[in-house]
């Protein structure tokens, strides 16, 4: 079991940072801008903790990135998805659902009518 | 930095180092919260609280920082490590584009670099092979010669004598520092056997000798203890070189019959190579025994004594326990000497080796010096493009690698050169004659000694060539680059200091292998005089019916029959020293003291004091001519010299010069005390040079004196024949002549005087072949080194040449001013040089033995032919320049 499978927060942020990209590049605010518009502000207690995960994704290459000028004329360090980065989110997504799926129906059952 | 900083970002360049990673994420992290502050002020909160509040919804960022970067740093670093090859990659490709454009630069390097390392490699391989490897004996390193020793000054250092055989059994019983004892003696002479007669020099050994040396067969049998046996079957062993040489290698000489003297001996097998016998162990004149077989009867006197010492005992040790069981024996101060093989070994070639070691090392500093002159000169010009570089963001370090590279390529092809060159060098080693090599030694490349030279000289070579670069200032580059603008830098004074020092260096440098050479070559011409192509010595067998007074003018009249015969002569000892063996052998034991001679003066009272003359040669009259001695005062001895005139006596120059100083000492009369009686008045007709040892390290010359046949008895013991031509041509007809005068004289061997003279020289004469190749090879290389940076330095005076023939110069006086200044700068360097060489050479007369101190002729050429290279070196170029179009020169720059 890798520690991927296992860090089930952070790979659901990633696969949202994902998604939020697939529109086309943002630079780090904006991310944060569509996460809490997307998910009602609850994936992420503090905005810092989106910046490891960005570059984590840079890293893998899932992202990449490049220096340009925000809206309002600020320098600013865009973020793409790439096509690793779009493949990943093609795969992952109907696991996440299913999983989801699985572990929202686990949680609604009665303890006891498995005992 | 902040400004270069800037530009990168204002270009985007990629980051170059950590701290720009680190930048990035705090511009991020400030952007982030920046805009965060202005939507929150947007939606009504005033600027402090909105501050506040957009740092507690970014929440700890420092902790995010680290974060990053974790993610970040590793990944920049692989890549910065990918750029840095791929940097490498294009410095390769700038270096091999460079060299590209100037072959000859590129040429002349690499041939220096790989000559360099192929000489260096081939004569350390060759000095390792001959001087390092140890002797094939099994137990080598516990073997050693036994003597025994008498301090006395008629010796280099001690008289030594051998041990006998009572002293031999006392030390086998009770010494416990040694476990066994063996001896081996020399055996000569004719030997029949059923493929012929030939002439063979073999050993007598002991029945313990095999034992210790670890001796084996490889073809039949080794002799075995029972060979020794009183009463066995004679057996005989033929050494694998003589199977080879004499019988063919054929098997099926094992069995057969050899007759030496009147014993026939069974042959039983042959020895295995690495079981031959040679030096240390024994002397022989050939290069390894060529046969052996048992010790019968006790040997004459001139046995070597073989110990193996006892695992864990030491030869001081040794020697104390030996030294004290000798004194119980026969009470006189006789001192034991352990000799170990190594040793032995070390000290029969220290002297050629120190030189063939000093000599590579030479060689080795000149190609230092000049693949690091050539590399400095091209460097310095293009000081102004390295510039260039560092202004555009190159750091030092990039700058360096780049020379680095340039001269990795240049060693690189150099090393491919250098091992062929190795290669060839070893391979041609292997034409040395075998009887010059010891016995035990192939010479194969030695590859450790390849990388060695190749490291050496590259290190020697780079460091040379990246001094210039930490020179490499801000002020430096500044006014480089101002120079670039304003017109072609003159650093006419930089480049003359490196041409000059290189010049001086190599004279210096070739100096000292002249040195090395004279050394050796003299001590080759005092040995043999101009008779060395043209003599035939034969020695007389010490057997056979004693010889009567008209012996030797009957044997030389025969001689003189002979076609080409120039002139014969006999030696010989006084009868009275050779009457008897024991009493001989006696007087050969004596502790010197016996046998010293005190010489009075005509006119002088008391003896001459520390005249001490070894016994006398007896030569026939024409003694001198025949071997080439040459007189260098007085006459030789006549006809008239006879028993009826007065005595008269020649003696060499230490003897003149200890009795009579400077004067001269012909027709001065001495007579010599010798035994207790006082013999007549000699007078002395001629004075001889000294017959000097090579390679002694014994300062003092021994006094030697001769006295004609005629007014001597003698008895003969060689005969020395000087002929017309090649004297390997009549010395197979020597025996039969002489055998048709007296058929009962006994010829021990005939040696052409080259053949005798490889035997007894072949070290000093290897070492002076080597070290000659060496020198002509050295000063190759200085003229070579020369020859390009001078071209390479007065090549880039182009342009000036090129403005000045643009400004109506004529070609002449373009040429002459070139040349005036490339001289100058030449005979400068040249002038250090000699003054260099000079001083080497006082330092060099303390520090090897003997030396005579510097070479003028050697020297003398080295100075003309590295004046005659770069002033051809400098004429080239500059012809070239004067004569092109100077638009076309200006434009290449």
């Amino acid at each position: 079991v890798s520690s991927r499978d296992i860090n089930i927060l952070r790979e659901s942020l990633d696969l949202v940072i994902l998604k939020a990209l697939t529109s086309g590049p943002r630079h780090g605010y904006a991310i944060a801008e569509w996460i809490e518009g997307a998910t009602g502000e609850v994936l992420f207690v503090d905005e810092g903790t989106l910046y490891p995960a960005l570059h984590r994704l840079a890293r893998r290459k899932l992202v990449e990135t490049e220096w340009g000028v925000s809206d309002n004329n600020r320098r600013a360090k865009f973020y793409r998805l790439t096509a690793a980065g779009r493949a990943r989110l093609k795969q992952q997504a109907p696991a996440w659902h299913e999983f989801v799926d699985a572990l929202s129906r686990a949680l609604r059952s009665n303890a006891q009518e498995h005992a | 930095m902040k400004f270069f900083d800037g530009i990168r970002r204002a270009l985007r360049l990629p980051p170059e180092r950590p701290q720009d990673i680190e930048r990035e994420v705090d511009d991020e992290f400030a952007f982030h919260i920046a805009m965060r502050e202005s939507s929150l002020r947007s939606k009504g909160l005033d600027a402090r609280t909105a501050a506040v509040e957009a740092r507690r919804r970014f929440g700890d960022a420092e902790e995010a920082r680290q974060a990053c970067l974790d993610e970040d740093l590793p990944a920049f670093r692989a890549a910065r490590f990918h750029d840095r090859l791929e940097d490498i990659a294009r410095d390769i490709r700038i270096a091999a584009r460079s060299l590209r454009r100037s072959p000859a630069f590129a040429l002349a390097a690499a041939t220096l670099v790989a000559l360099g390392i192929g000489g260096t490699t081939s004569v350390f391989s060759i000095v390792n092979a001959i001087y390092f490897r140890p002797l094939p004996y099994p137990k080598a390193d516990r073997i050693a010669l036994l003597q025994a020793s008498f301090a006395d000054p008629l010796c280099d250092r001690r008289c030594a004598r051998s041990a006998t055989s009572a002293e031999i059994a006392v030390w086998r019983k009770s010494a416990r520092s040694i476990e066994n004892i063996g001896t081996i003696e020399l055996r000569q002479g004719p030997v029949a056997t059923s493929s012929g007669s030939m002439v063979l020099e073999g050993a007598a050994i002991d029945h313990e000798l095999p034992t210790i040396l670890g001796l084996h067969a490889a073809v039949g049998r080794m002799l075995v203890p029972a060979d020794f046996t009183d009463g066995a079957a004679p057996a005989l062993v033929l050494s694998y070189s003589a199977w080879l040489a004499k019988f063919g290698g054929d098997s099926s000489v094992v069995g057969q019959l050899a007759t030496i003297g009147d014993v026939s001996y069974r042959i039983v097998g042959v020895l295995a190579t690495e079981s031959e016998l040679g030096p240390p162990i024994y002397s022989f004149n050939v290069r390894t025994a060529e046969y052996i077989l048992p010790q019968t009867r006790w040997p004459a006197s001139l046995h070597q004594v073989i110990g193996i010492l006892r695992p864990g005992a030491n030869v001081a040790e040794a020697e104390g326990e030996l030294t004290r069981l000798l004194r119980e024996g026969n009470g006189a101060p006789w001192q034991a000497s352990v000799r170990p093989l190594r040793d032995a070994l070390a000290e029969r070639y220290r002297g050629s080796f120190t030189m063939l070691f000093a000599a590579s090392l030479v060689v080795l500093l000149l190609t230092c010096m000049n693949v690091g002159g050539l590399l400095v000169a091209r460097l310095n010009d293009r000081i102004p493009e390295l510039a260039t570089r560092a202004v555009l963001g190159a750091t030092r370090f990039q700058l360096v690698q780049q020379v680095v590279v340039e001269t990795g390529l240049l060693a690189l092809a150099g090393g491919i050169g250098g091992v062929a060159i190795a290669l060839y060098g070893t391979s041609a080693a292997r034409l040395i004659p075998l009887e010059r090599l010891p016995f035990w030694t192939p010479i194969v490349m030695d590859s450790r000694v390849l990388v060695l030279a190749a490291v050496l000289a590259l290190v020697g070579g780079l460091a040379l060539s990246i001094a210039p670069l930490v020179t490499l200032s801000p002020p430096r580059i500044a006014s480089e680059l101002r120079a670039l603008v304003v017109g072609a830098p003159t650093r006419a004074r930089g480049r003359r200091i490196v041409v000059g020092l290189e010049v001086a260096f190599s004279v210096v440098l070739f100096g000292i292998s002249g040195i090395l050479i004279k050394q050796l070559v003299s001590a080759e011409r005092i040995d043999l005089g101009s008779a060395k192509r043209s003599v035939v010595f034969v020695a007389l067998a010490n057997r056979g019916p004693a010889k009567d007074g008209g012996w030797p003018d009957r044997m030389i009249q025969g001689l003189y029959a002979l076609p080409r015969v120039h002139a014969v002569a006999i030696s010989g000892l006084a009868k009275r020293m050779t009457a008897t063996r024991e009493r001989r052998d006696s007087v050969m034991r004596a502790p010197s003291a016996l046998r010293r001679a005190a010489v009075y003066v005509e006119g002088r009272p008391d003896p001459i004091p520390d005249l001490l003359f070894r016994i006398a040669t007896i030569v026939t009259r024409d003694f001198f001519t025949a071997t080439g001695i040459r007189l260098v005062a007085g006459r030789p001895f006549a006809a008239t010299d006879d028993a009826r005139a007065p005595g008269v006596i020649v003696i060499n120059e230490t003897a003149a010069r200890k009795a009579f100083g400077d004067a001269s000492a012909i027709g001065k009369r001495i007579r010599i005390e010798s035994g207790g009686t006082l013999g007549e008045w000699l007078t002395i007709v001629g004075v001889v040079p000294d017959q000097r040892q090579p390679f002694s390290t014994h300062p003092a010359r021994l006094e030697e004196l001769y006295r004609p046949w005629g007014q001597v008895d003698a008895e003969p013991a060689n005969v020395a024949v000087r002929v017309e031509g090649d004297s390997r041509e009549i010395a197979p007809l020597l025996p039969k002549a002489m055998h048709a005068v007296d058929p009962s004289v006994a010829i021990a061997s005939v040696d052409p005087v080259e053949v005798w003279f490889d035997r007894v020289m072949w070290a000093a004469r290897f070492t002076t072949d080597v070290l000659t190749t060496f020198a002509l090879f050295a000063l190759v290389l200085a003229c070579l080194g020369v020859y390009a940076t001078v071209s390479y330095v007065v090549g880039r005076r182009r342009r000036e040449m090129a403005i000045r023939v643009a400004m109506g110069a004529t070609q002449r006086d373009v040429i002459s001013s070139v040349l005036r200044s490339s001289i100058t700068m030449l005979l400068s360097g040249l002038g250090a040089g000699v003054v260099g060489a000079i001083i080497v050479a006082r330092l060099a007369r303390s520090m090897l033995f003997g030396s005579d101190g510097l070479d003028i002729i050697a020297l003398g050429t080295a100075v003309v032919a590295i004046f005659t290279a770069g002033v051809i070196a400098a004429y080239l170029p500059a012809r070239r320049a004067a004569v092109a179009d100077p638009l076309v020169s200006l434009r290449a720059d």
